[in-house]
């Protein structure tokens, strides 16, 4: 896992649910090491998520939800890890952020994958 | 049976609760200021009380594409996310350029700080300090 780098270096490369690559970039992840305490612990558990979803939900910008229910550990037992995937027209899906929810966005789902 | 009820087993956030614990809200911001940064390549803008501090939060949306950032066990209000910022948040949101402008008003008029964080931060803060000095 590569730690430093610029928008073409990735903390991780993934696989969607459909196949697709996607990446959290150094740059992305550096935005967020110094405010949101999970993000660095919770790296692995964000490729989970974007890898095999429960549920996708819309997104703007031709961008997606993903949520996966289970993944959190003491503070956050009981909530969704949710990441925001963009996907531009050509390359790499890219993740924006990844966060804890106690709810899923109220936005309109795309594809329920577990029950 | 929709699907937020199969999938939801948590309860929701007590609001009402959130708001107890953020009466003081306005003298955090005072006193430890704000600290942004921008992710261009997402257009996310990263907001959080104090600098140098992160902290572990759940994360609310509020309006579309704004997030609030929760201190799980406190319930203070610690940060704020912001999707498709530049793209959409300031350049088609008049109102909420507005908001923001008098919000960092009245954050400087307190004495509070704004601290601007990395390049990608700069590349924002032309709209950035049209919000702060309208």
């Amino acid at each position: 896992m590569q730690m430093h780098g610029g928008p073409n270096d990735f903390v991780f490369l993934v696989e969607d649910w459909k196949g697709r690559r996607v990446g959290m970039s150094y740059t992305t992840y550096e935005s967020h090491r110094d405010k949101h305490a999970e993000v660095p612990v919770y790296l692995e558990e964000a490729r989970q998520t974007i890898a095999d979803p429960d549920i996708v939900h819309e997104a703007d910008n031709g961008g997606v939800f993903l949520s996966r229910f289970g993944l959190g550990r003491s503070l956050y037992q009981g909530c969704w890890l949710t990441v925001v995937v963009h996907y531009p027209e050509s390359g790499l899906g890219r993740v924006a952020t990844f966060y804890f929810a106690r709810s899923l966005p109220r936005r309109p789902v795309l594809e329920q994958r577990a029950q | 049976m929709n699907d937020q009820e199969i999938l939801n087993p948590t309860e929701p956030l007590d609001w009402e609760a959130v708001g107890r614990a953020n009466l003081g809200l306005g003298e955090r911001l005072f006193q430890a200021g704000l600290s942004i940064a921008y992710d261009e390549e997402g257009d996310t803008l990263f907001a959080a009380i104090g600098a140098n501090q992160a902290y572990d939060a759940i994360t609310e949306e509020i309006l579309t594409n704004v997030f609030v950032r929760i201190g799980p066990a406190s319930l203070e209000i610690v940060g704020f996310i912001i999707l498709n910022f530049a793209s959409d948040f300031l350049a088609h949101n008049k109102l909420a350029m507005e908001a923001i402008g008098n919000w960092f008003k009245d954050l400087r008029a307190m004495g509070g700080t704004v601290i601007l964080e990395g390049s990608d931060a700069k590349r924002v803060e032309a709209l950035l300090q049209i919000a702060l000095f309208r």
